[in-house]
């Protein structure tokens, strides 16, 4: 949970105990006030716990869902109904199911099994939800907190309507919030640093580089939905064991943008910052409160009674916040990330002897006569132009094969086709003997298929060493193993040194080796590299080349190369297929193509053709 | 009329552009060959706006253009044919045309009629039912009717059959009969070499090679950098 | 026979009204790629500019409706909107949620958190009699509105210099402004033609509810985005539909379901894009994915 391997220890224990240390002061200075001002702290803790619940799913998927505070209403319901006395429940809600009417349950036990209920609603709906595209997750968990707003104060009998529920036990005290914020801490960073909290983060960076080592999106974004479900669940059911009483209204629009807001302000890409972001709104928002009911300012002016302000002044701290400071207090960083605590590497990222990996993510292919990565009369037409024409092409196990042609001679496309990026109108693919064409890119992936980008594509906001270690979780090593793999590649393609940091500040070369080498902790059979030696100097361009034939020999896989660089196609590659205008014009040995007055012709022009000839 | 002095030109911390000196005068057709990723396209799109010049200067006759917005700087008479075409598919041709006209101009209208009388014919089409040469058509129609002073084309003949790129190399060479000053930014060197008096070679984000049609024909440079060292 | 007549105009004019928040909706969506937020606001505020003038003459009250509908949503998109407007689409989503709080809570702390009744004129409550129909006035105001708003848009967008402007904006901004369109004339244009349709919205439903309150907006504007959505993004002609089939099905719902479920309209009318965004993701009209996942 601590991100062995990926951070420093002392990163990791500063990133854990700092956000609980936070929560036990505040609860500390709670406990140590009035009455009032312990209830106000003590649900202000209780809606931490919801905001990193929000956290869970918001943060590391980039993806805003409006819906979460459904689920803690219904965490409250469920909860508050499984504690009322047997005989406020009659009353109330007469037609609940008698097992659950009868049940006088503690506030644990309730909690934990509004939690679990809630979350079977969650991967139920959710399972729908996470299916719309990216655009429409926003909408549709809208709708689903407005569906369940109608639900819970329409269906009296049993939820007891618009007015709600009255006579919960008040069993919430400043003790158990501050418990279960400090559960809910280490569940949301214990997420975060895990395999799957890091798959999911890659599809938040970019979806397509994601989809490429591996990464389903729907499948990630339920779990982390899920998660985020139950605890926005627990998070409900403490704060209505606080109150006493809860109506539909508890949870909704007010209380969704109010979280939304301390999620924001704080950074939701980090639980410091949903931590931090949810006590400073929440101090905020108390000052606004007392202004509210009418106060003198430095006793020059009155404010007069104004109810609303304290939502208007969140409203413009929101706004100001998104305008200004985007990634909010925090910066999407933990605590362990800020300042000296980053400098650390991995073990077996210092330079060591060039040995090859005595384990891999995936075995070496047994040679025989259906090996290789085939296209067979591929064809694909695309706005109206013809960009594919039957095109054939062959990679075998161990050889580096260069693909080169002209701007617009379909090379990219047909390396859309063959990682599963586009579907080709006619033709096949096949991987190994077996017919591929059309699977989706993170099966692809999975089956042994990597490759990198034209733009690279890099994972931003994570750091080196993890946006390699990703790779390898998206075939789904374990975080431990991924590590290695991680450490090992990086190790080769001499990246060590930038190991910590972040991906998205590397120089143009080393963001194309990032690409190379998070393909290549897949463990891939058949590498497609896209122009890797763009923007590499003379001397980068050698080494890439080392890298690649080291990368060969000791992975045994099959390299095709879409390159403009001549001296790099020239250097590596055993065989070299030209295209141009979506067919192949040549197809040999380097020095044949290059040779060949066809190919010339088809870079430069009838005039230097002949040059090249003489 | 058109002055580059020491543009750097970058994307996210990755310089696409290093130090491209480049001066274009009235009247004149010049050339921008180079291989894939040599920073072609980031050069015109550094003259038009869309991209943000990290160091150097442009200007047009006189006037500098870093930091003005494109369609400030396609007011001041620059007009660019991108790459793709890139017309409005799912308007007419007549809607495109209309769309660049400034004013009434139904005169210029005429006139470009006159000259691609494809137009005329699909005129009320949707552009995206065009031919890939008839959408190079529109797109060049498009950026005549603004009465651009400098006229840029970029790739022009990019994925279009040979037949069709003697029709749109004719109608360049009947504008540069006009006096039409252009910039011409190709990958296919040899036939833009051959049609501009003057051109840059340009390379991993560097100009490699630059003079009259004469001198690059016999500059093994230009061979070079599109063929590596080999040759 | 005239039940199912009654009910299908019922319906009409619902999807109506719909269809002219979802066209509201979709005009900021395709000049921007943003999911206003606060267009539910946008409904509201003009709402209470009838409240506010109750009175005046309605013509002078409905005149400072669209007013005050036009320039809240051109004074937001100034302020609020243009320096977020190269932010990714969560952080312009975020923003306009945020315009929509504070617009709600100025309301509420200004005027009042709970509803306030609004009288609608005398002929407005009325029916007129067609053939063995009783049509409230309402519903044929409603629909008249529609079709001339749709005829005007229509006729603005495609005969008009600034239509024009618009829809190739909408296509490829960027190629656009290479051509001369003024980029921030032609939001601040989309803007304000989304806050006349939004303030024509809010004076139907202040005539149709008799009430406003600060939260009104928050239900228009989720039938918008779900219409959008189910129209398929980025399309007027999807908007309409999708408007045109949420009206309709939530009229239908309320004419023909049972006593018991009928609180429970609205779960069902929301519940129904999902069902549709899961058989076909890109919406009713959406272009299907043919085009490269890249």
């Amino acid at each position: 949970m601590s991100g062995r391997g990926l951070r420093s220890p002392a990163s990791a224990a500063a990133s854990l105990l700092v956000p609980l240390a936070l929560v036990a002061t505040t609860a500390a200075l709670g406990a140590g006030g009035t009455p009032a001002f312990e209830d106000t702290v003590t649900l202000i803790l209780c809606n931490l716990v919801i905001v990193l619940g929000l956290q869970v799913f918001i943060g590391n998927s980039g993806v805003y869902s409006f819906g979460q505070l459904g689920f803690a209403a219904g965490g409250a319901y469920l909860a508050a109904l499984l504690t009322i006395p047997a005989i406020f429940t009659i009353l109330q809600t007469p037609e609940l199911p008698k097992l659950i009417a009868d049940a006088e349950l503690g506030p644990l036990l309730s909690t934990l099994i509004a939690a679990a209920a809630t979350g079977v609603l969650a991967a139920s709906v959710g399972w729908p939800l996470m299916r719309t595209s990216t655009l429409a997750i926003p909408i549709s968990t809208f709708a689903f907190l407005i569906v369940v707003y109608n639900v819970l104060a329409n269906w009296d009998p049993v939820t007891g309507g618009s007015s709600g529920l009255v006579s919960i036990p008040t069993t919430t005290g400043i003790g158990s919030a501050a418990l279960w914020s400090g559960v809910a801490v280490v569940v949301a960073l214990a997420f975060k640093r895990s395999a799957a909290g890091y798959r999911l983060q890659a599809t938040r960076e970019d979806e397509v580089a994601a989809r490429s080592i591996g990464i389903g999106l729907m499948r990630e974004r339920l779990l982390a939905f899920t998660i985020s479900a139950m605890l926005c669940a627990v998070g409900g059911a403490l704060a209505v064991h606080q109150s006493g009483t809860l109506s539909p209204k508890t949870f909704y629009f007010a209380a969704s943008v109010t979280t939304i807001t301390m999620l924001v302000v704080g950074g939701a890409r980090s639980v410091f910052g949903a931590v931090v972001g949810t006590l400073a709104v929440a101090t905020v928002n108390e000052l606004l409160r007392n202004l509210e009911e009418g106060a003198s300012v430095l006793g020059l002016f009155s404010i007069g009674d104004t109810p609303g302000l304290a939502a208007i002044g969140l409203g413009l701290i929101l706004l100001v916040t998104m305008v200004v400071l985007p990634d909010g207090l925090s910066g999407g960083r933990e605590a362990g990330e800020i300042g000296p605590l980053r400098r650390w590497l991995p073990p077996g990222l210092l330079p060591t002897p060039a040995a090859a990996m005595a384990e891999r993510a995936r075995p070496l292919p047994v040679t025989g006569s259906t090996t290789g990565l085939r296209a067979e009369g591929i064809s694909l037409a695309f706005t109206g132009l013809q960009v594919l024409r039957g095109l054939d092409l062959e990679l075998h196990p161990g050889e580096a094969l260069g693909l080169i042609g002209p701007n617009g001679a379909g090379k990219t496309t047909l390396v859309n086709v063959l990682s599963g990026f586009q579907s080709p109108d006619s033709g096949r693919v096949l991987l190994d003997g077996v017919e591929v064409t059309g699977l989706s890119p993170e099966r692809l992936a999975r089956a042994g298929i990597g490759r990198t980008f034209q733009a690279a594509l890099p994972f931003a906001g994570l750091t080196v060493v993890e946006s390699v270690a990703v790779g390898a979780m998206g075939v789904g090593a374990g975080r431990r193993r991924a590590v290695e793999i991680a450490a090992e590649v990086l190790g080769r393609l001499r990246l060590g040194e930038e190991a910590q940091r972040p991906g998205g500040l590397q120089p143009p070369g080393n963001q194309r080796l990032l690409g190379i080498a998070r393909a290549l902790a897949t463990g891939p059979r058949y590498l497609l590299l896209d122009e890797p030696a763009a923007g590499l100097n003379d001397e980068e361009c050698g080494e890439l080349v080392a890298i690649l034939r080291g990368v060969i020999e000791d992975f045994g896989c099959g390299v095709l190369l879409i390159e403009h660089d001549m001296n790099v196609v020239m250097d590596l590659c055993s065989r070299v297929q030209v295209l141009d205008g979506g067919e192949t014009v040549a197809v040999g040995t380097p020095e044949e193509v290059q040779a060949d007055p066809a190919v010339v012709e088809a870079y430069l022009g009838t005039s230097y053709a002949a040059g090249a000839h003489a | 009329m058109l002055k580059l002095r020491g543009l750097t030109v970058a994307y996210g911390g990755v310089e696409v552009l290093h130090g491209v000196e480049m001066s274009l005068d009235e009247g004149e057709v010049v050339g921008v060959v180079g291989p894939n990723g040599a920073g072609k396209t980031s050069l015109l799109r550094a003259i038009c706006g869309l991209a943000l010049a990290k160091a150097g200067e442009i200007s047009f006759g006189g006037r500098p253009l870093r930091g003005l917005e494109p369609e400030e700087i396609a007011r001041l008479g620059i007009a660019l044919v991108p790459e793709g075409r890139q017309i409005f598919g799912t308007l007419t041709v007549g809607e495109n045309l209309r769309l660049a006209a400034p004013g009434d101009g139904s005169e210029a209208m005429e006139g470009v009629l006159e000259r691609l009388p494809i137009l005329r014919e699909r005129f009320g089409q949707r552009a995206d039912r065009l031919s890939g040469g008839e959408q190079q058509q529109l797109a060049i129609a498009r950026a005549l009717l603004r009465r651009p002073r400098l006229l840029i084309l970029d790739e022009p003949s990019l994925g279009l059959a040979p037949k069709t790129i003697d029709v749109v190399y004719g109608l360049l060479e009947e504008l540069r009969a006009e006096g039409t000053t252009m910039l011409l930014v190709e990958q296919n060197a040899a036939r833009t070499i051959d049609f501009c008096e003057r051109s840059l070679v340009l390379a991993g984000g560097r100009v490699r090679a630059s003079g009259r049609r004469e001198e690059l024909q016999r500059d093994p440079e230009v061979l070079r950098a599109y063929m590596g060292r080999q040759l | 026979m005239t039940d199912l007549a009654q009910s299908l105009i019922d319906a009409l004019a619902l999807g109506g009204l719909y269809a002219l928040i979802a066209v509201g909706v979709t005009l900021i969506y395709t000049v921007m790629g943003m999911m206003n937020f606060a267009q539910g606001e946008f409904i509201m505020l003009p709402a209470y500019a009838l409240y506010v003038l109750a009175g005046l003459p309605f013509a002078v009250a409905v005149g400072a409706a669209l007013v005050t509908g036009i320039g809240i949503a051109v004074l937001a998109e100034r302020v609020a909107f243009r320096p977020v407007r190269n932010a990714d689409l969560s952080a312009q989503l975020v923003t306009s949620l945020a315009v929509a709080t504070i617009l709600q809570n100025v309301v509420s702390a200004s005027v009042d958190a709970r509803a306030q009744s609004v009288a609608a004129p005398a002929l407005v409550s009325e029916s007129t009699q067609i053939g063995s129909l009783s049509v409230p006035n309402l519903e044929i105001l409603t629909l008249a509105l529609t079709l001339a708003v749709l005829f005007g848009l229509g006729w603005l967008l495609y005969r008009t210099r600034i239509g024009l402007e618009m829809r190739a904006a909408a296509e490829n901004f960027e190629m656009a402004r290479l051509l001369g369109v003024r980029a921030n004339r032609v939001i601040a244009i989309a803007f304000a033609i989304s806050g006349a349709l939004a303030a024509m919205v809010g004076v139907l439903i202040v005539m149709q509810t008799g009430q406003v309150s600060p939260t009104m907006g928050l239900t228009p504007v989720l039938v918008g985005f779900i219409a959008v959505v189910i129209g398929g993004f980025g399309r007027i002609s999807g908007a309409v539909v999708g408007g045109l089939v949420l009206g309709a099905l939530s009229s239908l719902l309320g004419t023909y379901l049972p006593d018991g479920l009928v609180p429970f309209r609205d779960a069902f009318v929301f519940s129904l894009p999902v069902a549709i965004l899961i058989v076909r993701p890109q919406g009713l009209l959406g272009s299907a994915a043919g085009e490269a996942r890249i």
